[in-house]
């Protein structure tokens, strides 16, 4: 509910201008500002040709917030243009993700939207190799604990995150989409198989279907809700662009070969139910899988129900996604073994300050 | 519905708004004493309950919870925690909370930490890091007749070159308070607050004339580097290069390196039309003398 | 930057435009912008013309 505002501009933004009082547009900008989404809204405006037409006031702080997503994008590219030498050198298709992917093609969901880390796909075999490479490139992963270590190593589908010592820019590379330590078993190969090259450049990028296929998953395989408005607005652009370029009917093969339909039915329900997507509304009756509504509701309900709903919502959702992600065997280890790890840890440091006296 | 939760909000926390130019600032506080506080620091006209056609550019909500020990008082603009306090301490923090958000969100202006000061329309840029005796040297030039812009942020209007002002009560630390009191018995310093972060923090109220003209543009004209120096026999008014001053005044940005080129062409046009001198001074009088005649 | 911008055609416009803006001013001391790399520095060739320090 604390989005309420934010969510009726995205589905609405004309409507939402005219109707806005300046109470509301007070509260607007607080919790544009709290998910990072006032230069989005600024873009949303500005490709609506909707800029006049908000109060000054308003149109000020999404252009001071435009000028910082400016510099993300430079950011973003220059970074880019760093590692091309390494990537070139790697002889696997490397692939960018998320908001580096959709950045890179600039891709309307992009526009404005703010990043915090370059995700890189590369293949299981080769990940090893480039983390290396990355090392002579000036990127170190953060001090962890061993335990910490041995789960993503395990478990995780990422190498742990990688961080520039001088410019502070911080890689996630990853060998898969999903957590390894699921019983959920999805295949990613159609993504390096269809990834396109961008001109120039050593990086790849997956179909805009793929792009919305890893968005959903995202979303609807974890537990993850902190950036659910976010989240969900850009599962809305991500379809609207698989839509451009007329690859509705393909998302749903891939979805099946990928093993990954539930994630993709579930989002168009969701979108369908919030932003009346037309598009998804198709794909909801171009397939034979019925959504699982109460999957959909829960989400729902995070988005928009009252603070009690909203929060028994994200309890259960939280249990759910670490379900999902963990088989149950994994997960009762990581819920006990976490913990002694790290009292282990603490009991250690506290032996070793009483033997310095 | 969130219009009406927040209804439901105001009925347990006070709200008031403080209506600062460029940005005004809505607070939910529970605290009566912050609320007399602000008061003591702002003129009357400033410190109002909100108004329902305005737009406030920016929320604090300063809370009493039961978590953080002897630090109850939690400053935040939403769900971004800015810090926690005793109540001793809950003005600076406030104070500090509001700066937070002015540096976090105005890449609209190219902003430069630097004291402002404007006679005849023609305004003086002071940029220096902390212990460089800006703010004493603000405050002094303010209560000698200088209009005050602000004595921490210069922002450039991105679109036009202006220096638009950001008049606030001025922040002045430990033995500056003392000073600027002894030199000038009537200048008005509140709520001084001892054992902060930054030791001794207390605040001169502005004068009349700036508070009137705080919506009042000037014109760049000239930018000094001052360094107190106490070893300092002679005062030395040095003048420095344009493309030095450039550096250093990208150096003392906020955001010049968000803005990237913009910043680059707003300070260039900025430079171009500003003469810049480097100060160092023992002897306050001395300065402000110098200054008189240079500006 | 323009938002419409995308990586590839980034790469592609860098290798044609120019890549650093500079600024001259009336003292004839300059700087340097560099668009690739966003960094900005003094150009140490110009000679600004610095008036003796006005002692008094």
């Amino acid at each position: 509910m604390l989005n309420q505002l934010l969510l009726d501009f995205f589905i609405a933004p004309r409507k939402f201008i005219q109707s806005a009082t300046p109470q509301q547009w007070t509260n607007f900008l607080q919790q544009a500002r709290e998910h990072g989404l006032t230069a989005r809204c600024y873009y949303v405006l500005q490709n609506l040709s909707l800029l006049q037409q908000v109060p000054l006031q308003v149109r000020q702080h999404g252009k001071s917030a435009a000028y910082y997503a400016e510099k993300q994008q430079h950011s973003l590219y220059f970074e880019l243009q760093q590692l091309e030498s390494l990537f070139a050198n790697v002889d696997c298709p490397c692939l960018l993700l998320k908001g580096s992917a959709y950045r890179a093609l600039a891709l309307p969901v992009s526009f404005g939207r703010l990043f915090a880390d370059i995700d890189i796909l590369v293949p299981l075999d080769r990940i090893k190799l480039i983390r290396d490479k990355l090392f002579f490139f000036g990127f170190a992963e953060a001090a962890m604990s061993d335990y910490d270590r041995h789960y993503y190593q395990r478990w995780s589908h990422q190498n742990p995150p990688l961080r520039h010592y001088q410019r502070g820019t911080v890689i996630d590379l990853h060998h898969h989409i999903y957590p390894t330590a699921s019983a959920k078993k999805i295949d990613i190969s159609p993504l390096f198989q269809h990834a396109e090259r961008l001109a120039g450049s050593a990086f790849s990028v997956p179909k805009a279907a793929h792009l919305f296929i890893h968005a959903a998953v995202h979303l609807f395989y974890q537990e993850e809700t902190h950036k659910l408005i976010k989240d969900i607005i850009d599962l809305n652009d991500l379809l609207l662009e698989t839509e451009r370029q007329q690859q509705l009917d393909w998302l749903l093969q891939q979805a099946d070969i990928m093993a990954v339909q539930s994630a993709v039915i579930n989002a168009c329900w969701v979108l369908a139910q919030v932003f009346n997507n037309s598009a998804a509304r198709r794909q909801l009756s171009a397939t034979a899988l019925p959504p699982q509504r109460w999957v959909g509701r829960l989400v729902i309900l995070m988005l928009q129900g009252s603070g009690f709903s909203a929060w028994g919502a994200r309890q259960l959702w939280f249990i759910r996604g670490h379900g999902l992600k963990m088989r149950w065997q994994i997960l009762l280890y990581h819920t006990l073994a976490k913990p002694t790890a790290s009292s282990r840890g603490w009991l250690r440091r506290i032996y070793a300050a009483i033997k310095r006296g | 519905m969130l219009h009406q939760s927040l209804r439901y909000k105001s009925l347990i926390l006070t709200d008031f708004v403080i209506n600062t130019v460029p940005f005004s600032v809505l607070v939910s506080s529970r605290s009566q004493a912050l609320h007399t506080a602000v008061s003591q620091l702002y003129p009357p006209q400033l410190v109002l309950a909100p108004e329902p056609e305005k737009i406030y550019d920016f929320c604090l909500t300063v809370e009493r919870k039961w978590a953080g020990w002897g630090r109850p008082y939690h400053v935040s603009a939403g769900q971004q925690h800015f810090r926690m306090t005793d109540s001793a301490q809950v003005v600076p923090v406030f104070e500090w909370g509001f700066n937070w958000c002015i540096a976090s969100y105005q890449h609209q202006y190219l902003a430069i930490h630097a004291a402002v000061l404007e006679r005849h329309g023609k305004a003086l840029i002071m940029p220096a890091p902390p212990g460089s005796g800006k703010s004493t040297l603000c405050a002094a030039m303010m209560l000698e007749g200088w209009r005050l812009l602000s004595d921490e942020m210069c922002l450039v209007d991105l679109t036009d070159g202006s220096i638009v002002p950001c008049v606030r009560p001025v922040s002045l630390k430990n033995q500056s308070l003392k000073l600027v009191q002894s030199w000038y018995p009537s200048a008005q310093i509140r709520q001084i607050t001892t054992g902060t972060t930054k030791g001794t923090v207390g605040y001169l109220l502005p004068l009349a004339d700036s508070w009137q003209a705080r919506g009042q543009t000037a014109t760049a004209a000239w930018v000094v580097f001052p360094q107190y120096n106490v070893n300092q026999t002679q005062l030395q008014l040095s003048p420095i290069s344009k493309a030095d001053a450039f550096m250093h005044l990208a150096n003392n940005s906020f955001n010049y390196a968000v803005l990237a080129e913009h910043g680059f062409n707003s300070l260039g046009r900025l430079t171009q039309q500003i003469q810049a001198y480097r100060l160092e001074y023992a002897d306050i009088k001395q300065a402000l003398s110098e200054l008189s005649q240079l500006c | 930057m323009d938002v419409n911008l995308g990586y590839a055609a980034w790469l592609a416009q860098k290798s044609t435009e120019i890549d650093t803006l500079e600024l001259t001013f009336d003292d004839s001391s300059s700087v340097f912008f560099s668009l690739s790399d966003h960094t900005t520095c003094i150009n140490v060739t110009s000679e600004p013309e610095i008036q003796e320090p006005n002692l008094d």
